[in-house]
């Protein structure tokens, strides 16, 4: 029942985009968000303001597709310069260092038309780990200017001392809740 | 209101490093104060051994171990005060000119630690070697100017001006760069301060300065050229850095023995 469903859901998908088409990220509408606990009292969110990367999405091949995404790490932003300043150090993402952070797909599979398991390379502060996160397909439509367009969004969790970020650890917490939100611009 | 923020600068500063830094601190203190009794050089190397030992456990308990090869030029800083400690052996054999040699080619090598990921991704080669030119003979300059000096002045005239200007750079790396880089100047700063008071109130025989300062001088470069490249430090807060170490220089120069 569950191969039938998938099927269905991929028949369907392949009637929309029937081959693969490159998107390329488009930072104005595109998020890489955080979240930290703080103290055990509240949470702490943040940004990076600078997102790029590309999509290659084929409705009909699912294993083919492609969510590649980098984030300037002197970008991070949460609204207040000191913490960002001490955020861009050594002590966190010591940015001037490994200047991005980067999610490259190694593979993809479909759970139905709208939702894959990604796996990839996730590079941060100089370590890479390979993570698997849930990555969810929103639409396809046209933009302002009649530009064809995707967007999609995954949500996941990683352990920053897992990538040698463990100043302040446990009072800010180890667990940083990721968000990153995407849409897409085809590429001709 | 500058009381107020010096106070609250200091408390997440003091209270996240005291536990790593009261043992190797106190350590250090009773191997000076032993050191003395038995005097001579090899006192000054064990002490530099003590010392290079005391820095790596103490950044070990601030940041845990580091991995092997580390990944981050930070995390070379407590590997790279062992080699120190190592090093202070081989540097006495040479004569004056080859030790200047020595020292120098071991800051340089120190330094570059730091700097390799700045010649790959933001230095051209040109201004890579300049800057790492530059720190290598201000910070081998520094070094030799108060290794001169520590021959002819005594102890108590470096204790407080070099801690001081050590602890003047933490507290630059807490305000304007690092937390991890302010806690590792400050436990080179209470290191260096805990040899030396070890070595100026007990009664003994002469410990030479040479290995000692053999550990502090490139383990203190390390950390102050990462906070220089690798924070948001702005020039003239790294101005007042080097003048700050400079400062013992300046007053040892001007000092008599005690």
């Amino acid at each position: 029942m569950k191969q039938l469903l998938l099927s269905a859901a991929l028949i369907l998908a392949a009637a929309v985009a029937s081959h693969a088409e490159t998107y390329a990220i488009d930072p104005v509408h595109s998020f890489f968000l955080f979240k930290v606990g703080h103290f055990g009292i509240g949470n702490v969110y943040g940004r990076f303001d600078d997102v790029s990367g590309k999509v290659v999405f084929d409705a009909a091949n699912p294993a083919s597709d492609i969510f590649d995404v980098e984030v300037k790490t002197g970008s991070v932003d949460t609204h207040n310069d000191a913490r960002d300043k001490h955020l861009r150090s050594p002590d966190f993402f010591n940015a001037q260092q490994f200047p991005t952070a980067t999610f490259a797909t190694k593979s993809v599979q479909a759970v139905d038309a709208k939702n894959f398991q990604v796996t990839g390379d996730f590079t941060l502060n100089g370590v890479t780990k390979s993570l698997t996160v849930p990555v969810t397909f929103i639409g396809t439509g046209k933009g302002p200017q009649g530009e064809a367009r995707i967007g999609g969004e995954a949500r996941f969790t990683i352990q920053r001392s897992d990538y040698g970020i463990k100043t302040f650890l446990p009072a800010i917490t180890d667990d940083v809740e990721l968000t990153i939100a995407i849409e897409g611009i085809l590429q001709p | 209101m500058l009381q107020t923020k010096v106070i609250a600068a200091m408390n997440p500063l003091l209270s996240t490093a005291l536990p790593g830094v009261a043992a190797p601190v106190l350590f250090i203190l009773l191997a000076a104060l032993g050191l003395r009794r038995w005097g001579g050089g090899r006192a000054g190397f064990v002490l530099a051994g003590c010392m290079a030992a005391a820095f790596f456990f103490g950044s070990v308990a601030l940041a845990g171990w580091p991995p092997l090869p580390p990944v981050t030029t930070t995390q070379w800083i407590g590997l790279l005060a062992l080699a120190a400690g190592v090093l202070a052996f081989p540097a006495a054999a040479f004569p004056p000119v080859g030790r200047w040699l020595f020292r120098t080619a071991v800051i340089a090598a120190f330094l570059w630690t730091a700097a390799r990921p700045k010649f790959a991704a933001a230095w051209t080669p040109g201004q890579g070697v300049l800057s790492l030119a530059a720190a290598t003979v201000l910070v081998t300059g520094l070094w030799g100017l108060l290794q001169r000096r520590s021959r002819s002045v005594g102890p108590l005239r470096f204790v407080f001006p070099l801690g001081a200007g050590m602890a003047l750079g933490a507290l630059l790396f807490f305000q304007e760069g690092s937390l991890l880089l302010a806690q590792w100047a400050a436990l080179a700063a209470l290191i260096t301060g805990a040899a030396w008071l070890g070595l100026a109130v007990a009664a003994g025989k002469p410990v030479p300065m040479e290995a000692p300062l053999g550990v502090v001088f490139p383990v203190y470069g390390v950390i102050a050229v990462n906070a220089l490249w690798y924070t948001d430090l702005p020039v003239s807060w790294a101005l007042a850095l080097w003048a700050g170490l400079a400062l013992p220089v300046v007053i040892g120069l001007r000092g008599k023995k005690l």
